[in-house]
């Protein structure tokens, strides 16, 4: 099944907070095949107006870099996988998630230890 | 640490030189200093974090070399206007951060650009400071309608809030205890917050089941090679705790032979890490949380008696809210003020209906479940004042089922 995925971005990367993102991504995961992204520029930035769109939009599952507590477990508590603390090029992102290979605290800028490998 | 490509300097006034002679230790000093300190490369990349950082972001150093700093500090100020692209360089900008725990700490950024002779930029730094709560006589000021601070009006809970500041000034290990969500966590903090290491990391582990090895390289630390993924040598959080407070969470989820351990570091004051066979000093004071009775676990012999007696030096005991009624009301008008600020909401009230429900609720999940009751019914009021219908539908269902058990009297 296809899976749609939010990412808040800042320029090519994800963006380092959920709450201050001035675009977003929105990404369908087919099973097999590339991704379609939209993405769109946000009015202000703000979470609760990001958690609304995940929520009116279908989202499955949110990649984000720094989110706080209370949003992490509203969009847990609306059954939206949250993977956060990811950090990287959005390309990458969806490359390994296509892969199924993305999880929470990866970084994706290949130097630290806590990079993946990319 | 080495800098890479910094120049020898002289010794002419006004430059300080030397610094880099390969007998100094920059990672060292940068590590004693009681602020977080990040040293980033011309194109504001990590290059190094200091041990109060790493403790602030939740970020190890070597997970975050190479990031852009913004990625891993994700301080308000830099991402709205990075201070290194301001004019008037280091002046000071102020705002908040994220933590990897996912916690919004207000912190105070000043940058500062290290140059050479002349004038070449050779690399950046930015020291940031973890802001405390304003304080009058030494007691953190109560802050009206916040999401983050221990808040109550019962006596019991009078009585403990007035002990915060005597314990913070032990420096003997502190045992808290409580049912999930009555805030042991909070009163952690709060005993760090004033205590003389409130300038120091406060660092909380979670305890909760994982391979032991594992959690002895994240309470310990490891050297390179002890594991199969331990490419490189890592401080524990312990010593990431520094000269500050380490709380550990669910301590009676730690397995009996770290427990072990750690009463050998309580009295020694020594960790040897994973695999290493030199013991690090560590100065840290312990905190250890848990939510089960601790003769309980004594008994299932689940907690060591050697360490349980080292550990509760001094004792608290967080009562739930089933034994605080009076305080229900009174946590009500304060997450409503805390949330309807946080959600740019105007909602200013519980219906009497809303109040009758809640007051009649039993709160298992205590506080906790009390605050996301609360987030919820004003997320979800669309006027002034929360009605029956805006509580979540469980508080429903049992204030009904309630009614019927009364007619059916």
């Amino acid at each position: 099944m296809a899976r749609t995925i939010l990412i808040p971005l800042q320029a090519n990367d994800v963006a380092p907070r959920f709450d201050l993102a001035q675009a977003v991504m929105l990404a369908t995961l087919p099973e097999e095949g590339a991704a379609l992204t939209t993405t769109l520029v946000l009015e202000q930035p703000s979470a609760d107006g990001l958690c609304d769109l995940a929520l009116s939009r279908g989202v499955t599952c949110v990649v984000c870099n720094g989110i706080e507590e209370e949003y992490y477990h509203y969009l847990r508590w609306k059954r939206v996988e949250v993977l956060d603390s990811i950090m990287g090029p959005v390309d990458l992102v969806l490359e390994r998630l296509a892969r199924g290979q993305l999880k929470s605290g990866d970084i994706l800028y290949g130097r630290g230890q806590g990079a993946a490998h990319v | 640490m080495i800098i890479p490509d910094l120049p020898t300097l002289d010794l002419s006034a006004p430059h300080i030189s030397g610094l880099d002679a390969s007998s100094m230790d920059f990672a060292a000093l940068l590590d004693g200093l009681p602020v977080g300190v990040v040293v980033l490369d011309k194109e504001r990349r990590i290059l190094f974090l200091n041990k109060a950082l790493e403790a602030l972001t939740g970020f190890s150093r070597s997970e975050a070399m190479g990031a852009p700093c913004g990625q891993v500090l994700r301080a308000s100020t830099c991402l709205r206007r990075c201070p290194h692209l301001s004019e008037g360089l280091q002046a000071s900008v102020e705002g908040d951060c994220l933590s990897r725990d996912r916690r919004r700490l207000p912190v105070r950024v000043t940058p500062i650009q290290v140059r050479d002779r002349g004038g070449e930029l050779l690399f950046r730094l930015d020291v940031v400071e973890e802001l405390k709560t304003p304080s009058v006589g030494g007691q953190d000021v109560p802050e009206i309608g916040t999401l983050h601070t221990l808040v109550a009006r019962c006596a019991e809970m009078q009585r403990i809030l007035a002990l915060i500041p005597i314990l913070a000034q032990s420096e003997a290990p502190l045992l808290i205890t409580g049912e999930t969500g009555t805030g042991k966590d909070l009163l952690a903090e709060a005993v760090h917050r004033q205590s003389p290491r409130s300038r120091q990391p406060f660092v909380r582990v979670s305890c909760s089941p994982m391979p032991e090895a594992l959690l002895e390289s994240e309470l310990f630390g490891h050297v390179k090679g002890a594991a199969p993924w331990a490419e490189e040598d890592k401080p524990g959080k312990l010593q990431a705790a520094g000269a500050g407070t380490i709380c550990l969470s669910e301590i009676a989820d730690l397995p009996l032979a770290q427990q072990a351990r750690l009463v050998r570091v309580l009295d020694e004051r020594l960790v040897l890490p994973l695999g290493g066979d030199k013991p690090v000093r560590v100065n840290a004071r312990v905190i250890a949380v848990t939510g089960t009775s601790p003769e309980a676990l004594l008994a299932s012999g689940r907690l060591r008696e050697d360490l349980f007696h080292r550990l509760s030096a001094f004792r608290i005991h967080l009562p739930p809210l089933r034994e605080r009624r009076e305080d229900v009301d009174f946590l009500l008008t304060h997450f409503l003020r805390a949330f309807a600020r946080k959600l740019k909401k105007n909602v200013t009230a519980f219906s009497e209906e809303a109040r009758r429900a809640l007051a009649s609720y039993s709160f298992p999940g205590n506080i906790r479940e009390l605050k996301n009751i609360v987030d919820y019914a004003v997320m979800v009021c669309p006027g002034e004042a929360i009605l029956p219908e805006h509580l979540p539908a469980h508080l429903s269902l049992e204030a009904g089922r309630g009614k019927s058990r009364a007619k059916a009297r």
